[in-house]
């Protein structure tokens, strides 16, 4: 009894010491997700994917499934908005669709309270109920919610159907099998014919050269500049005056140090420009080996950065944060921003200098973001994903329907040229501009063959080290070892 | 011959106390005890996750993960997380117990007789209510470059362009250390109270008519009688100073800016398992329990009643005397 007593009290001190070490684990052990949190009956290979055939039959694909719901993952309502719209106001030929009003997490402010959206979003197509999982962007939550469902969707009742990627880890899918081959869908080369090549390289599996995903848009960027503070340091605010003051970084530099003398900054902080350099490596992230290689770009972006940040030629703000965002504000002092489409319609627009900006070409031609559709292997709808990949990203006349509604610049050659020409298409956050003939001119120039499967984890976390660099924290070569201080936790990753 | 006195059996209800604990030991098992075992063994394993789901592990590798994580040679390493931790700790603590303790002796103190005393144990308790979460993202929006207190120097004319708190060591560490200190007070206060207020009043009341002063009855009577629960408070304190973690984590983004100088120890870990390595993750997990297990004990140690021991030793002593006579 004695030592039985001496036994417990025993436990229960180690538990007692220990619970602070379970509290440790409770976060890695719960992050197993569907791949094998479970002790210890982990196997040492990789999983695979249960329960996928071999070989998938396209007509059986096709069939049927018998699913009442079509789930779709998605992190923000960019995509949805675009959808409603499509078969709500736009139309498709035997499509009855329901809209309801519909509250959203979307995201966080910069003090961490979750922002909700309330819109109108499609709820159903003939009868089969659309459900949108929306998980925020922030700290990987997205790609880990799908990651953990994507594994087990063959094994579900209520498999997710489709799903959206971006183009900084859209090789994490489509370079495995948890992305299905559209043509098995049923999208023939000419449904995506008009697409810009560069969209689908994005997309496209190194292993067998099928193409996993499609998109509605196309993300070339411009440099987005304020027309009022143009016409008070040089008494223009005509673009092709303006694109001569910036058309090389070393003019860019220049006019920035004539904008400064007027008070005014040519950028708005640190990452500003980063896509404008990145997106024109010669190599990407990674080498074959996954050894981290940093480019000589992405090189002239920390000088250039680090000489704006110095010459006081940038206003120090941090990418997304309060402060940047002031310089769309009436009284902002930022003269320009680069942005793709979306930037003007989802970020600048409504903050008060509507009309007061104006979109160039700029020192370089990139291009950033946009989303694309992946069909999910499991999916118990594939007709109806089948459907809505056409009616969303090949069909002509609804992407040109979403341009002019949402000024986005659409993933079709045919009708972006053909806008491009239009005089009579103008763009009133720009000032009445046709800002997509600007953006087709840069689309031309894209290239995505430089991208890897690291690249949000790299990105981020150099632009994070090198702020250091940047504000005076360390030296260069310092900011370089805190970059691989944090990307090498990744245990793909080699130095 | 009288019968014999059948000794009668009595019905021990002693067992049935472990039956009604047993509940709590099996849940414990389950979800703490086991779990914990398994950290210390994923630490002595390669355990991580690349891309969507390709696992390698557990694969036992003995001490590799610990040759990594422990390797100092490189310029941000695991010992400048621990020293991060337990700078921002102290600035916090120390002001802490002072304001604590003379918070608790005022309120206890007899001669002072304080009104709504009720009152300001709810008030200064309140930060603890809070969700950590919550206060940090308030100073962090106190301080942003928008924030008021920059809007506030402005004004007075005290600077000119928006001061990046955030942007230096000293301002970053002190508002962390600031809202650790915001929040625990109010906790400490309470728990020293309720030590204060188990001392027979009557040794103060008679110190008083010896003629002690305040600051006589706190070092001679106070401090030593209340010194098991200021070990307690010193101990859990730092078992919760050396794992802080949520609220430098969201004043700095999770990096630990600036230059990681507010990346604290369990943040570190955090930056392991988000990457989905396992092994590593318990590996600092296993160090951090290490260290924390041994300050403690050097806490207890050092906290020890030495006037008791001494008698404890004597008494021990003249009984082997007695015995020997």
């Amino acid at each position: 009894m004695k030592n039985f007593k001496k036994i417990i009290a025993a436990i229960a001190a180690i538990g007692m010491a220990g619970t602070m070490l379970a509290a440790c684990t409770s976060d890695s052990g719960s992050g197993g997700g569907g791949g094998g949190g479970g002790g210890g009956a982990t196997p040492s290979e990789t999983i695979g994917f249960e329960g996928l055939p071999e070989e998938i039959d396209e007509a059986a694909l096709l069939a049927d499934g018998g699913g009442s719901k079509l789930k779709i993952y998605c992190w923000n309502t960019e995509f949805m908005a675009r959808m409603t719209y499509v078969y709500g106001t736009v139309g498709v030929p035997g499509k009855e669709v329901t809209i309801s009003e519909k509250t959203y997490t979307t995201g966080a402010d910069e003090e961490g309270n979750p922002v909700t959206e309330t819109i109108a979003v499609i709820t159903s197509i003939n009868g089969v109920e659309i459900d949108f999982v929306v998980t925020p962007n922030q700290g990987n939550a997205y790609q880990d919610k799908l990651d953990a469902d994507i594994v087990k969707n063959t094994a579900t009742d209520d498999p997710i159907d489709m799903y959206l990627i971006e183009a900084d880890y859209a090789m994490k899918y489509v370079n495995t099998e948890f992305s299905l081959d559209v043509s098995l869908l049923g999208l023939t080369n000419a449904d995506v014919g008009n697409m810009y090549g560069y969209t689908k390289d994005v997309t496209t599996n190194n292993t067998d050269g099928t193409l996993r995903g499609v998109s509605w848009q196309a993300c070339p960027g411009a440099f987005i500049y304020r027309r009022s503070i143009a016409q008070d340091v040089w008494a223009t605010d005509d673009m092709t005056e303006i694109q001569a003051k910036v058309a090389n970084w070393d003019l860019f530099e220049g006019t920035a140090a004539e904008l400064k003398e007027k008070g005014y900054f040519m950028l708005s902080g640190y990452d500003d420009s980063y896509r404008a350099f990145s997106n024109n490596a010669t190599n990407p992230w990674v080498d074959a080996n996954n050894t981290i290689q940093i480019d000589d770009k992405i090189g002239e972006w920390v000088e250039q950065t680090k000489t704006f940040t110095d010459n006081g030629w940038n206003n120090r703000a941090n990418l997304w944060s309060d402060a940047s965002m002031a310089g769309f504000n009436a009284d902002g002092k930022i003269f320009g921003y680069f942005g793709p489409a979306w930037f003007i319609d989802f970020v600048m627009a409504g903050k008060g200098s509507d009309g007061d900006w104006a979109a160039v070409e700029g020192p370089a031609s990139f291009n950033w973001g946009g989303s694309w559709l992946v069909a999910a292997p499991g999916t118990d709808n594939a007709a109806l994903v089948q459907e809505v990949l056409r009616d969303m990203t090949c069909n002509e006349d609804n992407l040109l329907a979403v341009t002019k509604e949402f000024g986005e610049f659409t993933n079709n050659r045919n009708a972006m040229e053909a806008l491009a020409a239009d005089e009579s298409y103008s763009n009133s956050f720009l000032g009445g501009q046709n800002h997509i003939a600007v953006l087709a001119k840069s689309a031309t120039n894209i290239s995505m063959d430089n991208i890897s499967e690291f690249d949000q984890l790299l990105t981020e976390s150099f632009q994070a080290a090198m702020m250091e660099y940047f504000n005076g924290n360390n030296t260069q070569e310092e900011s370089i070892e805190l970059f691989y201080e944090m990307v090498l936790k990744n245990r793909a990753l080699n130095r | 011959m009288a019968a014999p006195i059948t000794k009668r059996k009595s019905i021990s209800y002693t067992n049935w106390g472990y039956f009604f604990i047993a509940p709590f030991f099996i849940i414990y098992a389950i979800f703490a005890f086991i779990p914990l075992l398994s950290t210390f063994w994923y630490s002595l394993c390669d355990y991580y996750r690349v891309g969507v789901a390709d696992w390698t592990g557990p694969k036992f590798i003995g001490l590799d993960n610990f040759k990594v994580i422990l390797d100092f040679s490189q310029t941000y390493n695991l010992l400048v997380y621990f020293k991060n931790t337990v700078i921002i700790w102290l600035v916090g603590f120390v002001p802490q117990i002072i304001v604590s303790l003379l918070l608790a002796s005022w309120f206890t103190d007899l001669r002072l007789k304080l009104k709504a005393t009720g009152f300001f144990k709810v008030v200064i308790y309140l930060p603890n209510v809070i969700m950590a979460a919550s206060i940090s993202m308030l100073f962090f929006a106190f301080f942003d470059d928008l924030g008021p207190v920059n809007s506030m120097l402005k004004e007075a004319g005290m600077i000119t362009e928006a001061y990046k708190f955030f942007n230096n060591v000293t301002a970053t560490r002190s508002i962390i250390a600031s809202i650790n200190f915001l929040m625990w007070f109010g906790n400490t206060t309470i728990l020293l109270m309720a030590a204060i207020m188990g001392v027979d009043t009557s040794v103060y009341e008679s110190a008083q008519i010896d003629g002690a002063n305040p600051a006589q009855t706190f070092w001679k009577i106070t401090i030593p009688l209340i010194r098991p629960l200021l070990v307690y408070v010193l101990v859990t304190s730092l078992i919760g100073g050396i794992q802080m973690f949520d609220i430098p984590s969201i004043i700095t983004n999770n990096i630990g800016t600036p230059n990681r100088t507010a990346m604290t120890v369990m943040m570190e870990l955090n930056a392991y398992a988000g990457n989905k390595d396992y092994g590593r993750a318990a590996a600092v997990a296993v160090v951090l329990f290490a260290v924390s297990a041994s300050l403690s004990l050097l806490v207890f140690w050092l906290g020890r009643d030495k006037d008791a021991i001494k008698v404890r030793k004597e008494m021990a002593k003249r009984k082997k005397g007695a015995g020997l006579l």
